[in-house]
């Protein structure tokens, strides 16, 4: 297994030897999510693999990671991207950037470019293990119905694959990065009895017991017991149900004698801890700072996969920036990756930039796998660059003028309330979510988006600042009022804080081409690389999605016999607003970090960008793979799925194309 | 527990009585080390940290072994009882009638030091095959485990496999256990057994004189290739890593081992609850932590007489000491030592 004394990691001249004597078999852009597991699958079927990562190395180290930790601890914003220093030859966005933006004025002072109507969002990681090292751990499968949207409730398209062909790389996902969770419980938001019956595979376990429920989850799953909510005419239960977590909690004895490790011939699962210390994070320890960075690796990032990649066969190279594929203009095959090496970590002075090629062997396979944004920019920056007169059709893999567009995400619906005095919800315990409330999959789903609930241990954290805000309130409450001060303080504080229930709705959103990540002309980075320009709106198909979570929020709320404190305001970054009975109403979302769609995957090359294959149609040895090739989204996190798709190609490629 | 133990193991009662002593010699091992790794602040020597880290993971995996050990021929462990911690500083359970100036297990509660690295290189001092030795009551843990191993033996002689008539649902299994190297196993024959009994001894100490348990040390912190216990103590004590070719005889030769004496809470040996005023912010802390520490007795009791899941509460316990530990670490006593308070580990269980 791992050992960095003999790492993947690489130097340019070394990959510059190695691509003269044409030995690549397989190059990847990216050391993310998708492209760890793709180099170490590879890596094992024999493959050489190099992969091309924009970003530094730092987190392979083990005091590069625990300068990470120790500089989120100090973050005075604990942001997703508040342990990684600015690059400016990689940079990436931060959501301290987003504001609500004004009509044709675009918001351009962080690395992304927003043009409106609705503000994006959502970031991504550029770091060696990508945006793994800031997601917070959700694993949970897709459910069939979302892979057939426009069959089945007629809205969005369909997946040029099934629910069914992507079950079997689940099973690998979810030993590859450790998933805990429960299939009984996983089964119950299942609508259809058929796809109930496919879900899983007969015996089959996750490798991990889900992580135990918190006092909340058992307290509002009891409240909930037997109680049901309506949508269009139909009623569904409301229930608390576990959140499959990538996150090492027991091992479930029962795995081993599943069809699928029996037929992996693995023996008992062994949660894998930290890769510097492998003693460490064997089990979550709670240390609630899930999003963005585990400091003891419980949770998995792309360095697992990365540091049990083969050595022999995958290199590894840092801070090198791809910025144009090269098509042969005959065969319309990729012929070379043009790339740049940085040799600062810090400054983007001139002259510390050295320009390669890297090509594999005649017949290999390049695949870009550089998240759903940087993909959409790569392809459309390279060759005649999709900008001016090109927007249309000019990039790579471009013909169907799909490239960036279908840009979604969840966004992301926050609720809070207050549960009756003297309730203790022992908020602030445990992982930020262990449980949610479903509402995945029904007939409802032709008439608005899906949506799941997340029950938030952290009481009022993201929706209004709590503990901190309360702490303010009792100190300075204003209108002449005194302040509450020494043991009253206290004790005030943990009553108020312990009645705070919030729930969080991740809701559907369907793919429009008028959603999309661009380039422009004026918009580049200090490397001369194109930013990413984005368009965003919310359709009515979510905003309803959004009507229909409040309303199950406030339901919620009466059960319980609490109070609902919600408010959402014109001001706020992220308002929109429909008319419900001719009055208008407003709801305010945030980012997800779930970005998918923007080179999603077709049956017909006239309207999708890669086949089932994640080949792209225009290119025969060009591969994406990553959120990006999701045709829709679902209601699932979309890393799962996306390591689900990395399987897929990497199985693909080793067996009918290397 | 009686002061001295019978040099001969004679029945499976007297087996049950040693591997009762046994579980008490693995646990009073514990916090000796944990007051030496609490004691170092977050991100300061961590190589020992590392390394005792690691000690004390091994020793709670013998304490589960042990009480498999127990459970598997019909015994009951005990852990929650005024009787089961040793009152630091103290002989460990059942060297108590060794001379003091032959004494070699003498165990206290000291911050991170070379006066506790020199405690714990005696705890972990190999101890080799001595077939010829004398015949009185074990003078080494080495020798101690000899016994037990020699115990089972003759008692299986006599009651073949209705010696393992112990309830496998009182068994820990292996998902309960996890952050160190071994791994916890059922103890159901004589095979696991021996098995238990060899995993306990060749962990703690040097079995067969070897500095490294494997042939090279070059692939050491990717958990497979490390220095037996004490040559890793060692390391500490004199500031270097062994290397290869080292000989177990000989000081360490590699290269710097990294060691700041000076970097750590400096907590005032043995600390007890009584020395600080009654209603006392500092007493009421020791009181708390004191009262955790005997909380995670129980649930150890508890998960090894037939509620072995209960090791889950547990775990919670061993964190909230470790904060309340470092808390107290933090507070100065009320003396001009400039010395701290730190955890006592007193059996506490308030009526």
């Amino acid at each position: 297994m791992i050992n960095y004394e003999k790492g993947i990691e690489a130097t340019p001249e070394e990959v510059a030897e190695k691509v003269s004597k044409d030995y690549y078999d397989v190059i990847i852009v990216g050391a993310g999510f998708a492209g760890s597991i793709l180099a170490k699958e590879l890596g094992k079927g024999a493959k050489k693999v190099l992969i091309l990562e924009a970003g530094r190395s730092t987190s392979i180290r083990p005091e590069g990671y625990d300068s990470y930790v120790t500089r989120f601890q100090e973050a005075l914003a604990k942001t997703p991207n508040s342990p990684y220093p600015e690059n400016p030859n990689a940079p990436q966005s931060s959501v301290l950037f987003q504001r609500q933006i004004q009509a044709g004025q675009a918001v351009d002072n962080g690395y992304q470019v927003y043009l409106g109507p609705q503000p994006f969002m959502s970031t991504f990681t550029r770091l060696t293990a990508g945006t793994s090292l800031h997601w917070l751990g959700t694993s949970m499968r897709m459910v069939p119905s979302d892979f057939e949207m426009s069959k089945r409730f007629g809205r969005g398209v369909n997946w040029p694959i099934s629910y069914t062909d992507l079950q079997p790389y689940y099973q690998d996902a979810e030993y590859e990065i450790g998933v805990s969770a429960d299939v009984e419980e996983q089964l119950r938001d299942i609508q259809n009895p058929e796809d109930k019956g496919n879900y899983f595979e007969k015996g089959y376990e996750y490798p991990m017991h889900q992580i135990p429920k918190t006092h909340l989850d058992k307290w509002l799953g009891k409240k909930l017991e037997g109680k049901s909510f309506e949508m269009e005419g139909k009623k569904y239960p409301m229930q608390v149900v576990g959140t499959p977590q990538s996150r090492n909690g027991m091992p479930n004895p029962k795995y081993a004698d599943s069809p699928y490790n029996k037929r992996k011939k693995r023996g008992h699962y062994v949660p894998r801890g930290g890769v510097h210390d492998p003693r460490m994070g064997q089990r979550c320890e709670g240390n609630t700072a899930c999003v963005p960075i585990c400091p003891v690796m419980a949770k998995y990032n792309g360095l697992k996969s990365l540091y049990s990649a083969d050595p022999e066969k995958v290199d590894l190279l840092t801070q090198a920036v791809v910025t144009n594929i090269e098509i042969d203009p005959k065969t319309q095959q990729v012929s070379g990756l043009d790339y740049t090496v940085y040799d600062s970590e810090t400054s983007a002075a001139p002259g510390n930039y050295q320009k390669f090629v890297a090509r594999t062997r005649k017949g290999g396979a390049y695949i870009v796998a550089a998240h759903a944004i940087e993909t959409a920019k790569l392809l459309l920056q390279s060759g005649t660059p999709a900008t001016g007169n090109n927007e249309k059709c000019g990039g790579v893999a471009n013909s169907s003028d799909m490239v960036g567009r279908n840009l979604m995400d969840h966004p992301y619906l926050l609720t809070w309330g207050l549960v009756p005095r003297g309730t203790r919800l022992g908020v602030l315990r445990g992982p930020l979510v262990s449980s949610e409330v479903p509402m995945r999959d029904g007939a409802f789903r032709d008439a608005h988006a899906a949506f799941r609930g997340d029950v938030r241990n952290g009481g009022w954290d993201f929706a209004a600042g709590a503990p901190y805000s309360n702490v303010l309130g009792l100190l300075a409450p204003g209108d002449g009022k005194n302040p509450v001060l020494g043991s009253k303080l206290r004790r005030q504080l943990y009553e108020d804080v312990q009645r705070q229930l919030s729930f969080g709705f991740e809701i559907e959103q369907l793919p429009d081409p008028a959603n999309r990540v661009m380039i422009r002309e004026e918009y580049r980075d200090k490397l001369g690389a194109y930013r990413p320009v984005i368009r965003y709106d919310m359709g009515e198909y979510s905003i309803r999605g959004m009507q229909a979570a409040k309303r199950l929020s406030d339901s919620i709320l009466k059960e319980v016999g609490g109070v609902d404190h919600t408010v959402y305001q014109e001001s706020d970054t992220g308002y929109v607003f429909h008319y419900e009975d001719g009055k208008k109403v407003g709801y305010t979302f945030h980012g997800s970090g779930h970005i998918v769609g923007t080179h999603r995957m077709g049956t017909n090359r006239g309207d999708s960008v890669v086949n089932s294959d994640q080949q792209t149609w225009d290119h025969e040895n060009l591969y994406l793979v990553g959120c990006g090739n999701f045709p829709t989204i679902g209601t699932s996190n979309p890393s799962l799925t996306a390591a689900a798709l990395a399987f897929k190609c990497a199985d693909h490629l080793i067996k009918k194309v290397l | 527990m009686s002061k001295s133990l019978p040099t001969k193991i004679n029945s499976t009662a007297d087996l049950k009585k040693f591997l009762q002593t046994a579980l008490r010699v693995e646990q009073a091992t514990i916090p000796p080390y944990l007051c030496a790794l609490y004691s170092i602040p977050d991100g300061l020597n961590r190589e020992a940290s590392h390394t005792i880290h690691t000690v004390v993971m091994e020793e709670m995996l013998h304490i589960l072994l042990v009480a498999n050990l127990i459970n598997a021929i019909g015994g009951k462990p005990v852990v929650d009882s005024p009787h089961f911690p040793i009152d630091y500083p103290s002989p460990l359970p059942g060297f108590d009638h060794l001379p003091k100036n032959e004494q070699p297990y003498h165990v206290g509660l000291e911050k991170f030091s070379p006066e506790a690295m020199e405690t714990f290189l005696r705890i972990e001092l190999p101890t080799y095959d001595d077939p010829d030795g004398s015949h009185g009551p074990p003078a080494t843990i080495g020798q101690f485990y000899d016994l037990i191993r020699q115990g089972f033996h003759d008692a299986y002689k006599e009651s073949k496999e209705s010696l393992f008539k112990g309830s496998r649902k009182r068994q820990v299994t292996p998902e309960y256990y996890y952050g160190g190297s071994g791994e916890v196993f059922e103890v159901t024959n004589m095979e696991s057994a021996m098995r238990a009994i060899d995993e306990i001894v060749d962990q703690g100490e040097g079995h067969d004189g070897s500095v490294f348990s494997g042939q090279s040390g070059s692939k050491r912190y990717s958990g497979d290739e490390e220095p037996a216990h004490y040559y890793r103590f060692n390391e500490i004590y004199t500031g270097r890593f062994y290397q290869e070719g080292d000989s177990h005889d000989q000081p360490p030769s590699g290269p710097v081992f990294p060691v700041r004496w000076d970097g750590v809470y400096n907590m005032h040996p043995n600390p007890k609850a009584e020395q600080f005023k009654k209603s006392s912010p500092t007493r009421k802390l020791m009181d708390e932590c004191n009262q955790t520490y005997t909380r995670l007795l129980g649930a150890l009791d508890d998960s090894f007489n037939g509620n072995p899941q209960n090791l889950l509460e547990g775990v919670r316990d061993m964190y909230e000491i470790k904060y309340q530990a470092v808390a107290l670490m933090k507070i100065p006593r009320d003396d001009d030592s400039g010395t701290t308070a730190g955890p006592a580990f007193q059996y506490d269980r308030p009526s």
